[in-house]
Parts: C-alpha cells; structure tokens; sequence
C-alpha cells in the first residue's frame, strides 16, 4: 500500500483545529481532537438571498451574482406588466431606474450597468423594442428585426444574442437568431430546432441554447444547441426536458436550473459534450425567473419567478470551498409582558424594553440576555411611544405618552442597571420620535409634539439642548440608527420612505429606503443600520442601509408594528422584540447576518 | 403540489423556528398562532414537530378572520382618544 507521504512527499500534519484560511482546500489533516482525518472540499450549493422587492415572474435578468439585474416582469396585479428595475450587490436589490415602458417574456443580456432587455410583450402582441440601461437609465436603442416574446439573451450590450421566441400571431416557436452590437440587430444563424424559453447562455460567438419548448415536437425538449457566431449546431441533451430555465456559464461550462412545468429545482451542469444532473437543487422549484450570467465559473443567480404562484425569492449558485449560510430572522425568547410602543435598547445579547401599551400603559422593563427575558425595575412613570437609546445597563427613556393624560410627554429617565431615575425634561413635549445614540449622548428628532416636528434635541447625560439642526420633512413614526453624530432617521408617518443622514451639524436628504417603513423598528448605524417591520400590513419586510444605498434583506417570521422604539444591535445582529400584529404580542426575532465558512469533509473508509 | 401548508401552532419562544428553518422553507406567521408554511418536505417536519395542527387554507383564513375581527372589535370599543393614527384600527389580512 502506498503512503500519503510518499504519494505527496509530506507527511499528513496533526492539528487541535481546522485550519481557518483558504489554503485548506484539497489538503488532509488529522484533527486530534475529533480524531478523524479531515480536508476542505469545493462543492455546488444554492443559498438563499435577500428577496426581490417586487413579486414577480417572466422576469429578465443580467450581470452576475453579485452585481445583477432584474427588470420588467409579470407580477400578477393589474395591469400585468412592471417597469421595475431591482439591482442586486451579492447581499440584497437596490430599486434601479424604471424601463420606460413595462415587458415580460423579453430577452435579455449584458452587465448590471450595460445591458439590453428587447422584445416581449407589455400586453397583447409581442414588440421588438429594445431597451438599454446604463446603470441608472434606460433609453431606447435598436429594434429586434423581429418582434416577439418568449425568448432569452445572452452576451453584452454590444454583443448580444436573442435566440428563438414566439411571433404574435399565431404563437409558433421560431427558429430566429438575432446579433445586436449596441445600436442594431441584424440576423445571424438559424436554430436547428424551433425553440422557445431556452436557457441562453455564453457569449454572441460561443453561445448555449439549453433545453425549452419546442411546438414543433411534442412540448418541453432536453436538447441544446451551440452558436459559433454564423451557425447553430448540435449540443449535448440534458436530463430534463424543461423550459423557462435560468442559466450562467460558458458554452463548455455552463449551469442551467429550475423550469417547468412542472416546476423543477434541478440543477444541470455541461461541460461542452455531456449534461450532468448536479446534486446541489434549488431550494424553491419554480420557472421563468431572473438570472444573472458568470463570465469565469458557474456561479448563477435566480430571482423571482413562478412557482407556479409569483414568487421574490432569490437564490445564489456557488461552486466553492465556502459554504455560505445566508441571513435570517429566528425566533427569540417570548416577552413576559407582551405590549407595543415600548422603549428599546441594548444589543441582541443585552437587549432592555421599557413601557409600552398592554392596556394600560405600563412601566415594567424588562431584559434579555439572548435567551430569556427577565422583569426587572419599572420605569418611575408608565408611559408608551418612549424613545429608547443606551444600553441594558445605561439606558434613556425619552418622552412618551402618559396615557390617560398627559398624551405628550417631556419625562425623560435613566436606567443604570437596576433601576430607572428622572432626569431633566425635554425641551417639548414629544413621542413616537427617532432616537439613537448612548445614555449620555442621545439624538432625539421628529416625532408627534401632537404636530409632526422635525426637532432634533440633543442630550448630554444631564440637559437637553435644541440643536437648532431640524429634519428636512417633519414626521412621527420614524427610527433612528447610529451616533448623536452620525445618525441616520428613516420612515416615518404615513408609510414614509424617506431617509435623512446627520453629522452633528445638519440633516440631509439621502437615498429613500426601498419600502415605505411606518412605525416599524430599527438597528445598526449610520452607515450599517437595518429597518424592519411596522406598517403598513403590518408588514415583514428588512431594508438595510449601506451609507449610500438601500438593499432588500431576509423577511421577518411575523409582521408587526410598534415593536420598541430606538435601534436594538446591528444589522448583522439586530433584535424585534413584541409589538402589535392586530393583537399584541409577546414574541420576539432575531437576525442573524449572512456567514462564510470552509466547507469541511470529514474523510471515512466508505 | 400546492405552494403552501397552513397550520396552527403556538409560538413557544426561542428555537421555535431557528434560522435554519428559515432558510429551508418559506415560513410567515399570522394572528391566531397561524402560520402559513413552504410545503416541501422540511416545512410538514417542522409543523409536525411543533405540534402543530394542519389546515386547509380556508380553514386558517377563518382562523386569521376570527382573530382580526376580535381585535377590530376590541379597537371600536377603545375610547375615542385611544384611536389615534398611532394606533390604526387592525385591518383585514388575506393569507397568500
């Protein structure tokens, strides 16, 4: 028998741990404190991502992982069509510029800041408009020769491919190949097989038509065909005979995923011969989805879709050593005193709420320690809509209201860890403001003074200033993230989206969150925060904020609104503790940020 | 195959659903400890394993119609100054 060390001329190492850094992979080590032989494998896997933040199918996509797009599409409701444009960083979309008119069933191709969308159909007949998009814009280039619908692209904005289709009438499956080379389309080589929903994959001179149906043969085929640039000819047959699939690659490397109908989760792999049926499946079966291309490897993406109801669902493809384990929201330890409005604090391993209305308002606090709640010193004055700032062990609780009376509170207190004590007043009344900052440097601005007011006041562990620094629009209702000098404040009444960043001197206007958040809650920092929840619904949707853009994260397990009221942890790690779904209700969520790790193989004799 | 599994079970706090859950299978909650769930094959374990009751969708609708109802019923009766706009009156929730 051979010997490891003679077949790779060292010897196996003995190791207390696996070896955290890349250079792992293809290695064997003997871990000696589990006593097995271990080694870091590449494998395919599907991951989730954050949602699109539009549901919807037939769908185009382009770009790669982690710099897509996703326009147009169908997303059911009246009328059928959307101009949307959702562009994704490789964590969460971001709405991009709006087609100038809608379409589904288009082709597509290019990258996220220069591509092409042509064809399809808006409603009725297919058109052979063509759309280009420059990463913020689109403006009309070169109309197909042909219109119609029903067909994929592939290539870039200026050397582009769209391949099969159906005409408008009678809706037979065609043979055309269209060249588009940035300004107009010219004809290039007819397929071999009339085709419709292929998967078009590669580049305008080595291109990939995957399975698709096929109304010249009895439905959905199996077959591909490969593209030189002049001429079509015959490629490998797949396993499943699908259409409407996603896919990425290269011709002699190409992934192809998902389809129908039925709706499949398959996962097919060529090599530029023979197709291969991949053990890695999608986690949502479904067809007529985005996908974005990969130039290097078969790394895809998938976005939206039919399932056969529309779905926002994204997953990722990845062929790695790194296993990634997207974000989520859990569910947390339940709240002793369920209520809404309360005053929130800490991080999610330390977290405080303090008030609130469970009818009538209360004063109970309460902790949590990543686990359980723990009743701990009343506020000295019950009240709800308190703005919270601090931590479990110096928090502040900002104004409020004393239901029955008075509705608009100036009590501000601080906790030290065991008990709460009265401090000096606001400089106005207020409540159900934005707040943010640590017990002895909070930032308090908007809120219902009962008119919305775009205030901002300023505490230094002993007085309150106004800053004189007012919001650009007044509200109540909103949520703050960060420092007393680097704060962001997001939402507000009724079901706002604005967004305004502060640097201890002035506000100003920044890029508007994705959704409208309206009494919903808040984490992280100026340039890392995370809103969620609130109305309108109550709604369970997550925007994080980058410090310039907004993207969609994981959706929350229940909606509700009026959870606590200043940021809890980050936007890796925040924390939604009770709130109101239409009942009040004592259970609390925990986000747990996307995470990478070595994909480690324990190695057996079997 | 339909899209979803609806069941009710009551949400006992920490672990209920983990995110690991979360990421195997669609998973939203409603009033009325309903939860509306992906159906393949690690969204049934989970409800079963929460000893959770499966439902028709029309019969977890009724469920969420139910608890809606009571709590519009429980906003009308608040007095008048309890009705703000900070705390609209619950509205109707159709489950997907």
């Amino acid at each position: 028998m051979s010997e490891y060390k003679t077949i790779f001329g060292k010897a196996v190492k003995a190791l207390a741990s696996d070896p955290t850094d890349a250079g792992a992979e293809g290695q064997i080590w003997y871990n000696t404190t589990t006593g097995s032989f271990r080694t870091v494998l590449a494998t395919g896997a599907w991951s989730s991502g954050a949602p699109l933040s539009e549901t919807r199918s037939e769908l185009n996509g382009a770009g790669t992982q982690t710099a897509a797009l996703a326009a147009g599409g169908d997303p059911g409701a009246a009328p059928a069509v959307t101009t949307a444009t959702e562009e994704y960083n490789g964590t969460g979309w971001a709405t991009g510029g709006a087609m100038p008119a809608g379409k589904h069933a288009a082709a597509s191709g290019g990258t996220q800041t220069a591509a092409f969308i042509t064809g399809g159909y808006p409603t009725g007949a297919a058109n052979n408009l063509t759309y280009e998009y420059d990463g913020s814009t689109w403006t009309a280039g070169g109309n197909l020769g042909t219109a119609r619908r029903g067909f994929n692209g592939c290539g870039i904005l200026t050397a582009g491919l769209a391949v099969g289709g159906f005409f408008d009438p009678p809706g037979v499956a065609q043979t055309l190949t269209e060249e588009y080379n940035g300004s107009a389309w010219t004809s290039g080589g007819a397929l071999n097989t009339a085709i419709v929903n292929s998967a078009v994959i590669g580049t305008q001179t080595a291109g990939l038509s995957a399975m698709g149906f096929s109304s010249t043969l009895p439905g959905n085929v199996s077959t591909s065909e490969e593209y030189n640039g002049s001429a079509w000819s015959s490629g490998g047959t797949g396993n499943s005979a699908k259409s409407a699939r996603g896919g990425s690659g290269l011709q002699t490397a190409a992934i192809v995923f998902g389809g129908g109908i039925p709706y499949v989760s398959e996962t097919e792999l060529y090599d530029g011969s023979a197709w291969t049926t991949s053990p890695a499946s999608m986690g949502t079966a479904r067809s007529a989805f985005a996908s974005a291309q990969s130039a290097t490897q078969p790394t895809a993406l998938a976005a939206g879709g039919a399932t056969p109801s529309r779905t926002a669902i994204t997953e990722e493809y990845n062929f790695s050593a790194s296993v990634v384990t997207a974000a989520a929201w859990s569910s947390g330890g339940a709240v002793n005193t369920a209520r809404y409005g309360t005053a929130g604090a800490g991080t999610q391993t330390a977290a405080l709420i303090a008030g609130g209305f469970p009818n009538p308002v209360t004063a109970a606090t309460e902790t949590y320690d990543g686990t359980s709640w723990t009743e701990v010193g009343d506020l000295t004055t019950a009240r709800m809509y308190i703005g919270g700032s601090g931590t479990q062990t110096a928090a502040l609780a900002t104004g409020g209201d004393q239901y029955p009376t008075p509705r608009y509170s100036v009590l501000v207190e601080e906790y030290n860890g065991t008990s709460w004590s009265e401090q000096n007043d606001l400089p106005t009344q207020n409540k159900n403001m934005g707040t943010c900052g640590t017990q002895t440097a909070t930032l308090s601005f908007g809120g219902s003074t009962p008119a919305a007011t775009n205030v901002t006041n300023l505490y230094d562990g002993t007085n309150w200033t106004n800053t004189g620094h007012n919001l650009n629009t007044s509200r109540f209702s909103l949520r703050g993230a960060g420092t007393s000098t680097a704060a962001l404040a997001n939402g507000g009444s009724p079901v706002l989206s604005t967004t305004e960043e502060y640097d201890g001197s002035s506000w100003t206007s920044v890029n508007s969150s994705i959704s409208g958040f309206d009494a919903h809650s808040s984490a992280g920092t100026q340039s890392a925060a995370a809103m969620f929840g609130g109305l309108p619904g109550p709604t369970v949707t997550t925007n994080h904020y980058d410090g310039t853009t907004w993207s969609s994260a994981p959706n929350l397990g229940t909606g509700r609104y009026y959870a606590s009221l200043g940021p809890i942890g980050t936007q890796s790690s925040a924390l939604f503790a009770s709130g109101n779904t239409g009942t009040v209700t004592p259970a609390t969520e925990e986000f747990t940020g996307e995470t990478t790790a070595l994909n480690y193989k324990t190695i057996t004799t079997s | 195959m339909a899209l979803f599994i609806y069941g009710t079970a009551t949400n006992t706090g920490k672990g209920f659903f983990t995110a690991e859950d979360r990421r195997n299978f669609h998973l939203r909650g409603f009033p009325g400890d309903v939860w509306v769930i992906g159906n393949n094959e690690k969204g049934a374990y989970w409800l079963a394993e929460k000893n959770g009751v499966e439902k028709t969708k029309a019969e977890a609708q009724a469920i969420v119609d139910a608890k809606v109802a009571e709590a519009q019923a429980a906003w009308d009766a608040l007095p008048e100054e309890q009705k703000t706009d900070m705390n609209p009156r619950p509205t109707q929730i159709t489950l997907p």
